[in-house]
C-alpha cells in the first residue's frame, strides 16, 4: 500500500520545502500499520481502517504543528539543500491570507468545542457592548451633538443674574431687551420670546397649544427657513399685523393633516382670528416645546408690559457675530447694562449678564440623568471588560497543557499566540454582533420608557462612532486579556509547564491576575449597587409620601380663558363658578374645585412676605418663593385637603369685604409658630397700592401642607386666595368621583361646552397619571440604574464563581491530603469560602469608597434619604457578601465532598 | 522518551511509536500528530539527526539517531524525572520511604 496520496488528500499543504519528505514519512507510518494489521490476521478494510485513523481529526492543526516544528533554522543543510533544488511556495510576507483563514477556522472550531465558555463570553461582551451603545446614542443626541441648526454654535441665551438675590438666570424687561438690541454690536440679532398659550378654534375640537410670542427676528436667529409658507417678520409686529402664526411640523400635521394649503388659512387663535402664515421643518422642534409662534406686538395686550423696565417676564436669545468670543459678547452686554443702571437707578440694582448656549439651556435638566446613566454604563462596560479577561485567563490557564504540549513539540510561539489572537477577535466580534443587535433593541426600549420631558428625544438614533467605540473596547479587552497571560505561558519553560500539570496545579500567575479582576469586578459591582439602592429607596420614599391631598378618584384638567372673551374678572369668576356646579350636577361627582396652579409641578412664584407687626424690610432684600393661589371655596375638598384651623371661604367672602387669605402650615410654622393665626394679618413688601393704605389680608384658615410643588424640593409658604376676590384666566379643575375618574371625562367634557364651545380643555388627566407623570423621571433612571446593578451583581457573582469553582479544581488534590491527614470537611468548605469572603471583602472595601464618592455626586437626584443611607450601605454590603458568599459556596461543597482516594490515585 | 528510544541505536518513526507503545504496556500510546512534530523539533534543535535510507526490497525510511547534543537531554531529563518519581514516591506512599 501507498498512502502517499492519502496523506496528500488529508493533510492540508504545508508551507515548507520539507513538505514532500514529511508525506512520504507519514505514508510510510500508515503503511506501517496497515502491513502490521494485515500480518496480524486483519482484512483489507479493517487494516485501512487502522492506518488512516492515525492521521488526527484536526489536519489544520497538525499541518501548523508540522510545519512550525520542521521550519528550517537558517543553516540547516538539508533545508538549505531543498531551497537550492525546489522552489518552495509563495509566500507574501510572514503571515497570509491563507494563514489568516486557516487560524479563523482553527479558532472557531476551538470555540465550538466549548460551548458554555463561548457563549458566556459573548453574551457578556454583547450586554456591555448593547447598553454602552444604547445609553451613549442617547447621550451623544441629546448632550454632545450640536442643536440642528445651522446657527447652532453662535445661539447663546442672554440671562440676567443678581448675585444679591441669589438669582443665576433671570428674564428681563423689554425695554432693556430694545436697549440690548439697538447698542449690542458683538450680536448679528437679538430676539425675545414670551411663553404662551394658544387656544386653537375653528377646525375640530378646540385645542390648548403651548405656544411662544415672539419678536421680530426671532426665526432669523436659527438660520432655518420655513418648511412651507413663511417665518415671521419685524413687520409682523406691527399692530394690525400681528394676527398672523406660525406652527411647528407636528402641530401642522395633527391639527391640519400635513397639508400644505393650511398656509393663507385663518383659525380662531384665543378667539381672534389669525392667519397661518408658516410651518417650520420638523428639526426646528428639536428644543422647541412651543408648537406656534406668534409675532410679540407692542400693542394690545402686551403694551403695558413692553413700557415697564421693572416688569421681567422676556427671555433673550442672541446669535453671535461670526468669531466672536462668548466674553466679549458678554461683556459687551454687561457693559450696557451698567449704561443703563446709571441712567436708570433702582431696576438695574445688582444685576449682571450671563450667556448660556442655547444647548446647555434646552438639555439642561436631562443632564444629571444622562450623565448618572452614562456612568453606570461604563462601570457595567468595565466589568463585562473586566469579566470577559477573568474567563480568557481561566481559559488559557486551563489550556496551559495543551499550549506546552504544542511548545514542547514544536509549535511556534508566534503561530499560539496567532492562533489565541483569532480566538479573541472572533469571540470579540460575535461579541459586538450580538451587542448592535441588543442596542438597538435597548435603544427602542429605552425611548418608549423615557420621562415625557427628555429633550430631543427626535434626534435619538443608534450612534455609530459609539457603537464603533463600543466594539473597539470590546474587541480590544478581549484582545488584550487573551494576549496577556499567554506572554506569561511563553515566557516560562514549557517543560516546566509540563512538570506542573502533573501535580495538578496550573497558572500562580494567571490566577493572580484573575483574583485583581474578581475584586475589581466587586468594587464596580459595590458602586451600581449601591447607586441602585439610592435611587429605589428615594423612589419608594417619594412613592409613600404622603402628597397631602387624596390622590384617589381624582380628576383633573387646565381651562384658559381667552382674554378676548373674557376680559374682566368678573366675567372669568361667573365662569368657573357656573362651570363647577355644572359638573357637581354630574352623577358620579363627589365634588369639584377650582385652583389656579396645578399640583405636583413647580411653580415660581415668588414673593417677600411681611407679616403684622414686623417692619417692612429693607429694600433690595431678595425675594423668597412663596406659591400663591387662586381657589374656589370647593377646591380643598375636591382634593381632600383639610383645613386644620379656621375656616375655608365662603360665600361672605366677596369682592368689596374684606380681603381674606388661607395660609397652609408651613406658613404657621414660620411666622406664628406659638400662636394661633387666625385672625393675624399678612401683606407683602413693596405692594404696588399706588399712594393708598397697604393693603392687609386677614389669615381665616390654615390648610394642611400638600406637595403642590412636587416631591423634589421641601414644601413652600403657601397663600390661596378666594377667586371670589380675585380672578384667575387660567385655572385647574378638580373634580372628584365615587367612581373610576375616567368615567366622568365625557359629561365634563360637556358640561364645559355647554358652557363655551370654544374652550380647549387641556391635560385631561387622572391624578394617579399626574402623579406617575411626576416621578416618571425619577422612575426612568432607577429602573435603568437597577438594571444595569442586577447585571453588574450577576457578572459579579459569576465572576467569583468562576475563579473559585477554578481555582478549587486546581486543588482538588490538596483538599484530598487535607482531608486525608484529618481535615474535617466543614473546615476545608471554610478554607473555599473564606478564599471567596476574602475577595470579597477587599472588593467591597475598594467599592465603598467609590460608592461614597458616586453618592455624593447623585446627592441632587435623592428624595427623603440621605447620601450616606446606612440602610442603604449596609443592605448593598450584605448584597454583595451574600452572592460572593452563595457564588464560592458551590465550588466549596465541592471541594468538601473531595474523596482523597479518588483524587490522590488520580 | 522518544530520546531513550534512540539511545540505543537508529529507528524509524514507526518502530519508536511500537516501541514506546510495547515498553509501557500500552498505557503511552503516541499518536502521529504528536510524535512527527515532536521529532522535527527535536531535529530542529539537533538533538537527533534524521537521514533517509533506502534498504533492498522496501521504500525508503527516515531513521533517526541520538546527537551527542541529544544524549546529554536525555541524561539531563532521566535525572529531573527520577527527582520528580521519587517526590511523588515520598507523597503519595506509593513506594516505602528511604
Amino acid at each position: 500500500m501507498d498512502f502517499r496520496a492519502y496523506v496528500r488528500a488529508h493533510l492540508p499543504p504545508l508551507a515548507i520545502a520539507r513538505e514532500p519528505e514529511i508525506v512520504d514519512e507519514l505514508a510510510q507510518h500508515m503503511a506501517d500499520l496497515y502491513q502490521e494489521a494485515r500480518s496480524a490476521g486483519f482484512d483489507h478494510e479493517t487494516a485501512l481502517a487502522r492506518a488512516t485513523a492515525a492521521l488526527p481529526d484536526a489536519p489544520d492543526t497538525f499541518a501548523n504543528d508540522l510545519e512550525s516544528a520542521s521550519r528550517a533554522l537558517p543553516g540547516l543543510i538539508v533545508d538549505r539543500w531543498h531551497a537550492a533544488h525546489e522552489t518552495p511556495p509563495s509566500r507574501s510576507g510572514s503571515w497570509s491570507m491563507t494563514d489568516m483563514l486557516r487560524d479563523l477556522r482553527i479558532a472557531i472550531r476551538s470555540l465550538r468545542r466549548t460551548p458554555g465558555f463561548t457563549a458566556v463570553v459573548v453574551l457578556t461582551l454583547a450586554i456591555g457592548i448593547g447598553a454602552t451603545t444604547a445609553i451613549y446614542s442617547v447621550v451623544d443626541a441629546v448632550l454632545i451633538n450640536p442643536l440642528p441648526y445651522p446657527t447652532a454654535d453662535r445661539l447663546q441665551m442672554v440671562w440676567v443674574t443678581n448675585p444679591q438675590q441669589e438669582i443665576d438666570k433671570d428674564v428681563t424687561s423689554y425695554p432693556t431687551f430694545r436697549d440690548w438690541q439697538s447698542q449690542a454690536t458683538t450680536f448679528e440679532a437679538l430676539a425675545g420670546v414670551t411663553g404662551t398659550n394658544f387656544t386653537l378654534t375653528g377646525a375640530g375640537e378646540p385645542k390648548l397649544v403651548p405656544g411662544e410670542r415672539v419678536t421680530g427676528r426671532f426665526f432669523d436667529l436659527f438660520g432655518m427657513p420655513a418648511l412651507h409658507g413663511r417665518t415671521l417678520q419685524e413687520a409682523d409686529t406691527q399692530g394690525g399685523r400681528d394676527r398672523v402664526l406660525v406652527l411647528s411640523h407636528g402641530l401642522w400635521r395633527e391639527h391640519f393633516g400635513g397639508d400644505p394649503s393650511a398656509i393663507g388659512r385663518k383659525i380662531d387663535v384665543n378667539a381672534q382670528q389669525y392667519e397661518i402664515v408658516g410651518v417650520m421643518p420638523e428639526t426646528f422642534s428639536a428644543v422647541q416645546t412651543a408648537q406656534a409662534w406668534a409675532p410679540l406686538s407692542t400693542s394690545g395686550p402686551y403694551q403695558q408690559l413692553t413700557e415697564n423696565r421693572t416688569a421681567l417676564w422676556l427671555e433673550v436669545l442672541g446669535l453671535m457675530k461670526r468669531g466672536t468670543s462668548v466674553e466679549s459678547a458678554q461683556s459687551e452686554i454687561s457693559t450696557i447694562m451698567a449704561r443703563l443702571a446709571e441712567q436708570y437707578p433702582g431696576p438695574y440694582e445688582g444685576q449682571g449678564i450671563l450667556l448660556e448656549p442655547l444647548k446647555d439651556t434646552a438639555v439642561g435638566d436631562a443632564r444629571p440623568t444622562l450623565l448618572l446613566l452614562a456612568g453606570a454604563v461604563v462601570l457595567v462596560l468595565l466589568i463585562v471588560c473586566a469579566n470577559v479577561a477573568g474567563l480568557l485567563v481561566a481559559r488559557l490557564s486551563a489550556r496551559q497543557r495543551e499550549m506546552a504540549v504544542r511548545v514542547a513539540i514544536g509549535a511556534g510561539r508566534g503561530h499560539l499566540i496567532r492562533q489565541l489572537l483569532s480566538e479573541s477577535a472572533l469571540l470579540g466580534t460575535a461579541g459586538a454582533l450580538a451587542g448592535i443587535a441588543l442596542a438597538s433593541w435597548g435603544l427602542r426600549a429605552l425611548l418608549s420608557a423615557r420621562p415625557a420631558n427628555l429633550p430631543r428625544a427626535t434626534e435619538i438614533h443608534l450612534s455609530l462612532e459609539t457603537l464603533v467605540f463600543a466594539i473597539a473596547v470590546g474587541l480590544l479587552a478581549s484582545l488584550a486579556f487573551g494576549l496577556l497571560p499567554s506572554m506569561g505561558l511563553f515566557r516560562r519553560d514549557p517543560a516546566a509547564h509540563l512538570r506542573d500539570d502533573s501535580r495538578g496545579s496550573v497558572g500562580a500567575g494567571g490566577r493572580g491576575m484573575r483574583k485583581v479582576l474578581v475584586v475589581a469586578e466587586i468594587a464596580l459591582a459595590c458602586v451600581l449597587v449601591t447607586g441602585a439602592g439610592l435611587l429605589a429607596r428615594s423612589f419608594a420614599a417619594m412613592h409613600a409620601d404622603d402628597p397631602g391631598f387624596e390622590r384617589e378618584r381624582l380628576f383633573t384638567m387646565r381651562l384658559t380663558l381667552p382674554a378676548a372673551r373674557y376680559p374682566t374678572r368678573a366675567q372669568s369668576r361667573s365662569f368657573f363658578n357656573g362651570l363647577i356646579e355644572k359638573i357637581e350636577a354630574i352623577p358620579g361627582v363627589e365634588r369639584a374645585g377650582a385652583m389656579s396652579f396645578p399640583m405636583l409641578s413647580r411653580s415660581s412664584g415668588s414673593a417677600s412676605l411681611r407679616v403684622e407687626g414686623a417692619p417692612p424690610a429693607p429694600p433690595g432684600t431678595p425675594n423668597e418663593p412663596v406659591t400663591m393661589d387662586v381657589i374656589t371655596p370647593t377646591a380643598f375638598e375636591a382634593l381632600g385637603v383639610p383645613i386644620t384651623r379656621g375656616r375655608m371661604f365662603n360665600s361672605g367672602d366677596v369682592t368689596n369685604g374684606l380681603p381674606v387669605v388661607i395660609v397652609n402650615e408651613a406658613f404657621v410654622r414660620r411666622f406664628y409658630p406659638d400662636q394661633d393665626p387666625i385672625g393675624k394679618r399678612v401683606t407683602f413688601n413693596g405692594f404696588d397700592t399706588g399712594g393708598q393704605p397697604v393693603q392687609w389680608l386677614t389669615i381665616v384658615g390654615v390648610a394642611r401642607d400638600t406637595r403642590r410643588s412636587g416631591f423634589k424640593i421641601p414644601v413652600r409658604d403657601e397663600l390661596y386666595f378666594p377667586l371670589s376676590q380675585g380672578g384667575a384666566g387660567s385655572m385647574y379643575v378638580f373634580v372628584r368621583t365615587s367612581g373610576a375618574p375616567e368615567s366622568v371625562i365625557a359629561p365634563v367634557r360637556s358640561a364645559v361646552w355647554s358652557l363655551d364651545p370654544q374652550l380647549a380643555i387641556a391635560l385631561p388627566r387622572t391624578m394617579q397619571a399626574v402623579m406617575a407623570a411626576a416621578v416618571a423621571e425619577e422612575r426612568f433612571r432607577m429602573t435603568l440604574v437597577a438594571g444595569f446593578a442586577a447585571t453588574a451583581l450577576l457578572l459579579a457573582a459569576l465572576g467569583v464563581y468562576g475563579l473559585m469553582a477554578f481555582a478549587t479544581t486546581q486543588r482538588l488534590r490538596e483538599f484530598g491530603v487535607r482531608l486525608a491527614l484529618g481535615a474535617t470537611p466543614r473546615g476545608v468548605l471554610m478554607t473555599v469560602m473564606a478564599d471567596g469572603l476574602i475577595l470579597a471583602a477587599i472588593g467591597l472595601a475598594v467599592g465603598l469608597a467609590g460608592a461614597l464618592a458616586a453618592a455624593r455626586a447623585m446627592r441632587q437626584m435623592l428624595f427623603g434619604i440621605s447620601p450616606v443611607d446606612p440602610v442603604t450601605f449596609g443592605a448593598m454590603a450584605a448584597a454583595l457578601l451574600a452572592v460572593a458568599a452563595l457564588a464560592s459556596f458551590v465550588p466549596a461543597r465541592r471541594a468538601m465532598k473531595v474523596d482523597p482516594m479518588v483524587t490522590l490515585s488520580r | 522518551m522518544v530520546l531513550a528510544s534512540l539511545e540505543t541505536r537508529r529507528r524509524h518513526g514507526y518502530e519508536i511509536a511500537k516501541l514506546i507503545d510495547d515498553r509501557s504496556g500500552a498505557v503511552l500510546r503516541f499518536h502521529v500528530a504528536s510524535l512527527y512534530p515532536m521529532l522535527y523539533r527535536m531535529e530542529r534543535r539537533a538533538w537527533i539527526e534524521g537521514k533517509w535510507i533506502e534498504k533492498a526490497g522496501q521504500r525508503r525510511r527516515r531513521y533517526y539517531k541520538l546527537t551527542p547534543a541529544g544524549r546529554k537531554v536525555l541524561q539531563e531529563q532521566r535525572k529531573n524525572w527520577r527527582e520528580l518519581l521519587s517526590a511523588l514516591q515520598r507523597v503519595a506512599g506509593i513506594a516505602p520511604l528511604p
